[in-house]
């Protein structure tokens, strides 16, 4: 009869997935932007196991700047490629990277955070190093990293990894210091309950769902500078399929071959509008602020 | 040992003096106070809000507020100063030696966690409070944790919780007040403290809840024998639970004495007073006195005895000279100017 504690653990968030399911019912946009969100992954997923990765470097002149039909539902490139497969192909870099970015960005700025607030005396330094990141226009600063480190995308994810972490540090830190006030931590320090599992156990749980609540909507504004970056030629060459730079590519051609420029920006406009749909839904299910 | 340690006592406080820091300025907000507990048994420490007795209960596990320091004097836990001890060596003691039990159970739990992990937490502190045929370090993690949840759930029983499994999965606000405070009182006992401080527990209960908390206080005491420093400023409380009684008034303890002693014969005005203002139910009328005026504020206190602007029995050096303690008999403290002649 007795419970395991992994059991308990396990079912930790259950109470949070019934209210999330319940809100997600009451919003037709949440829902919406969820399945929008799901298919571009899935077909990120899919995408290169059923395309093979060559067709980047066939390149076929003679089919050049083709409109959309049958055989090329987008049309195909100024290399004479099909464009549908090279912007499917470019969602697994573009949302993996981006994701990647955010992921890494909760990663150093909760922890940082969560320190500096915990800490009396790494508060000070922690604090004043993520102002001074702050106040670098972070689009200068991705441009610079970038721009050091060589033009990739893996390299651009680093740079934008670089610049979107001090937002979390701070959101975080300004959490665990008024979460670190409250009686039952006091109760536990009574207990002689250490350090690391009071941050860990205790304060992160109690403090992470604001961050969570951030991260999807982040999510699509990195994707959206990434894509701004690639453009403006931070991103990798024209062999690698990547939105931003199929953009930047179709552009010469825009009045020519418009779908060259329509297509992939579609592709970024949707991700990022469902993530934003998705962002809205997590604020409202995750943040407490707006919960009545 | 420290110096004066006595046997058997698990808790010795000599001559305290607590600051707080005010506007900038440091005022005494616990002054000179000195107690001690045996092993086994329950000391109630009585006195009004803003008296100074959760101070110097914070000053035990040395966890007085950012605001607070200890100035001078002796707070020795099993004969060891607290106030010599290193972080480290301070948090193995309030992971073993002294567990705190607050006011509001509600805002002393934490809300994600579910209760059953949240006393198991006290065998990962202390692994070797877990009993199994294995030494502690010998048993894999898994193991540990399996039987840190059997021993949780036995302590939730302990505390008269029923239908234990079940609970033990359950978060805090599934629970109702009474419920949570039990938790919490299992949670503290699961560390088999030496000393169990208990700050209002009871305070943010209601009464039948409160009744019902108290019964189960003077039980678990029977089935485990735990020393207990009970603050409250109810003497009803007291008188239900408590061995002896220390009495405090603005920082200071004015009277301390066995539980018969002082509600037989107080002798102290405020402790007089303090009494008096128990109701007391005659016929169909409840009466009872309050006592006039209130407490000085800490930033300001009168000189002399701090009670004798208030003191119906106020002599003239009340107000010049702060009275020393005078012991009318063995374990019966009293510092007031009226005795002191004598």
């Amino acid at each position: 009869m007795a419970v395991s504690i992994e059991e308990a653990r396990s079912g930790r968030a259950a109470g949070a997935i019934r209210s999330a399911t319940a809100s997600l019912r009451r919003s037709t946009f949440a829902t919406a932007g969820l399945a929008v969100f799901a298919a571009i992954l899935l077909a990120g997923a899919v995408a290169p196991l059923v395309i093979p990765g060559s067709i980047v470097r066939e390149v076929n002149f003679a089919a050049k700047l083709g409109p959309p039909d049958r055989a090329h539902w987008f049309g195909t490139d100024d290399f004479g490629r099909d464009l549908f497969s090279m912007v499917l192909l470019a969602t697994r870099l573009d949302l993996g990277a981006a994701l990647g970015v955010v992921a890494g960005a909760i990663a150093i700025g909760t922890g940082l955070g969560a320190l500096a607030g915990f800490v009396k005396r790494l508060d000070e330094p922690l604090m004043r190093i993520t102002d001074v990141f702050l106040s670098i226009p972070s689009l200068v600063l991705a441009m610079a990293i970038a721009s050091v480190l060589g033009r990739n995308i893996e390299n651009l994810a680093l740079a934008l990894t670089f610049v979107s972490w001090p937002i979390y540090c701070r959101l975080m830190r300004g959490q665990v210091l008024s979460e670190k006030e409250k009686p039952y931590i006091k109760a536990l320090r009574t207990l002689g309950v250490g350090r690391a599992p009071m941050i860990l156990r205790h304060i992160v749980p109690n403090t992470i769902f604001p961050v969570i609540a951030r991260a999807p909507a982040d999510v699509g504004l990195v994707l959206i500078t990434m894509a701004a970056l690639s453009y403006i030629g931070f991103g990798p060459g024209p062999y690698v399929p990547e939105w931003g730079s199929l953009v930047a590519a179709g552009q010469a051609y825009i009045f020519q071959a418009p779908w060259l420029v329509i297509f992939p920006g579609a592709a970024i406009f949707l991700t990022a509008l469902s993530l934003n749909l998705v962002g809205d839904w997590a604020r409202d299910v995750f943040d407490p602020r707006m919960r009545s | 040992m420290g110096r004066g340690a006595e046997p058997g006592m698990v808790l010795e406080i000599e001559d305290l003096c607590v600051e707080l820091s005010i506007e900038g300025r440091w005022v005494r907000a616990v002054d000179h106070v000195s107690l001690s507990i045996r092993r086994g048994e329950v000391l109630g420490l009585v006195g009004e809000s803003g008296s100074g007795k959760s101070l110097t209960a914070l000053s035990i596990p040395r966890l007085l507020p950012d605001n607070g320091r200890i100035v001078s004097g002796a707070v020795r836990l099993l004969g060891e100063d607290v106030r010599g001890q290193s972080e480290q060596a301070m948090n193995r003691l309030r992971a073993r030696s002294v567990a705190m039990i607050f006011q509001n159970p509600t805002t002393y739990l934490n809300p994600v966690l579910r209760v059953g992990a949240q006393i198991a937490e006290a065998f990962e502190v202390n692994p070797d409070l877990l009993d199994g045929p294995a030494s502690p370090r010998g048993i894999s993690a898994r193991e540990a944790r399996r039987r840190a949840w059997r021993k949780s759930i036995e302590y939730l029983r302990l505390v008269q919780i029923p239908d234990a499994e079940r609970v033990a999965r359950q978060y805090p606000f599934e629970l109702s007040g009474g419920m949570q405070q039990r938790v919490v009182i299992a949670m503290a006992l699961a560390r088999q403290p030496d000393l169990v401080i208990a700050d209002e527990i009871t305070t943010a209960l209601d009464v039948t809840v409160q009744a019902q908390i108290l019964g189960l206080l003077s039980e678990l005491r029977r089935a485990t024998g735990m020393t207990l420093l009970l603050i409250t400023h109810d003497m009803g409380i007291v008188a239900q639970l408590a061995d002896r009684v220390a009495v405090m008034y603005s920082g200071s303890i004015v009277e301390c004495a066995d539980v018969r002693s002082l509600f037989r014969q107080p002798r102290h005005p405020y402790a007089k007073a303090l009494l008096e203002t128990v109701p007391v139910i005659r016929g169909n009328r409840t009466v009872f006195r309050p006592i006039p005026g209130t407490m000085p504020p800490l930033t300001d206190p009168p000189g002399g005895c701090r009670f004798h602007p208030r003191c119906p029995d106020v002599l003239a050096r009340c107000a010049g000279v702060k009275p020393d303690s005078v012991h009318l008999e063995p374990g019966h403290m009293v510092a007031c100017h009226l005795y002191g002649a004598r």
